[in-house]
């Protein structure tokens, strides 16, 4: 019962923690959309443990700790992967931008130096 | 019609303050004929230096890019001046510019979309090392299997390409070691893409941006993108 006292305190402080940051725009609520939903499926667990059982069971899955590691495991890569997808978008996206930066910098160079 | 034509010479340099002086000049002199523009990757060298001081033109990103969105820069540029041809020549010294016109009167003559200078074709010059010869070897089997076309050469930079595939590459180039997974880009859309034999020589300073170490990375991510390539359409 402390134990899940201390787990559902944490777990509050982390998502205000987590939508102050979104507040601040340190963080893009698109990207940390999968972040909440973990908080909120942790927290429901941690509020009704008897979910747990039930997927569980549901699963095949004797132990509901072997579950705790799997859901952690299948939402981290979720996480990951949602993160290589940005990265890749952002980089092809920083590509452009630096290109077109630097011919529109080539082309003002050369405006200054009156050659067209 | 070779007189005519716009034709332009991409020069990517990154850390090229060793060599950067003598190949431009040497291109100054050697084909008048043809435009130059080098491409100045964020070196952290003073290359940029070297290029103000003797007033070469060049296009510098604020954004170290590697190899492909430097050169991918150069097509962009041809694209905006309305180049004809535009071809890569390394800033080391590697790729000898007195067989430019060969390229071109190749790329004239065969309607070619892009003409590749190949070093295995007479096998003169700097051959490369044997491992890396069985590299390449590789990649020309793999582009034979899935292209039927024979490139002997599918590695060189030093390529001139028409205007239809400035078009394309300014649209869609990749990011690094971007030489085999073009020429198959290229071939499945049934474009032209030829050879002439050249000569090249060994790299004049610098370091080559092929190490060692990478090389695993490279037979993996060229096959990968090469095999990725084949099935995208």
């Amino acid at each position: 019962m402390q134990l899940r006292i201390i787990l559902i305190i944490m777990l509050i402080i982390t998502t205000v923690v987590m939508i102050g940051q979104i507040k601040k725009r340190n963080l893009e609520l698109q990207y940390t959309l999968s972040w909440l939903l973990l908080l909120f499926i942790i927290l429901l667990v941690a509020i009704f443990p008897g979910i747990l059982n039930w997927i569980s069971g549901l699963f095949g899955i004797e132990l509901p700790i072997n579950m705790i590691f799997f859901l952690g495991f299948v939402f981290t890569l979720l996480i990951v992967y949602r993160l290589t997808e940005a990265a890749s978008k952002m980089s092809r996206e920083i590509t452009e931008l630096t290109q077109k930066i630097a011919l529109l910098d080539k082309k003002n160079k050369n405006k200054d130096d009156g050659v067209e | 019609m070779i007189d005519n034509m716009k034709k332009l010479i991409i020069i990517p340099a990154y850390n090229e303050s060793a060599n950067i002086k003598d190949t431009v000049e040497n291109i100054i002199k050697t084909v008048p004929d043809f435009d130059y523009v080098v491409i100045n990757d964020q070196s952290k060298d003073n290359t940029l230096e070297i290029l103000q001081k003797n007033h070469f033109n060049y296009v510098s990103l604020p954004v170290n890019l590697g190899i492909g969105g430097a050169v991918q820069t150069g097509y962009k540029y041809a694209l905006e001046n309305g180049y004809d041809a535009a071809v890569q020549v390394d800033a080391d010294g590697q790729h000898d510019v007195s067989y430019l016109n060969d390229l071109v009167k190749k790329m004239e003559n065969e309607q070619a979309d892009m003409v590749i200078g190949s070093r295995f074709i007479t096998n003169e010059g700097f051959q490369s090392t044997f491992m890396r010869r069985v590299g390449i070897n590789y990649f020309t089997r793999m582009i034979k299997h899935l292209t039927g076309h024979t490139i002997t050469d599918p590695t060189s930079g030093f390529r001139l390409a028409d205007k239809k595939v400035i078009q394309l590459f300014a649209k869609s180039y990749p990011r690094d070691y971007p030489e085999p997974e073009s020429i198959v880009f290229l071939l499945l859309k049934n474009l032209k893409v030829v050879e002439v034999p050249v000569k090249m020589k060994e790299r004049q300073g610098g370091v080559s941006s092929i190490r060692m170490w990478s090389s695993a990375y490279y037979m993996i991510k060229v096959s990968l993108a090469i095999l990725i390539e084949s099935i995208r359409k």
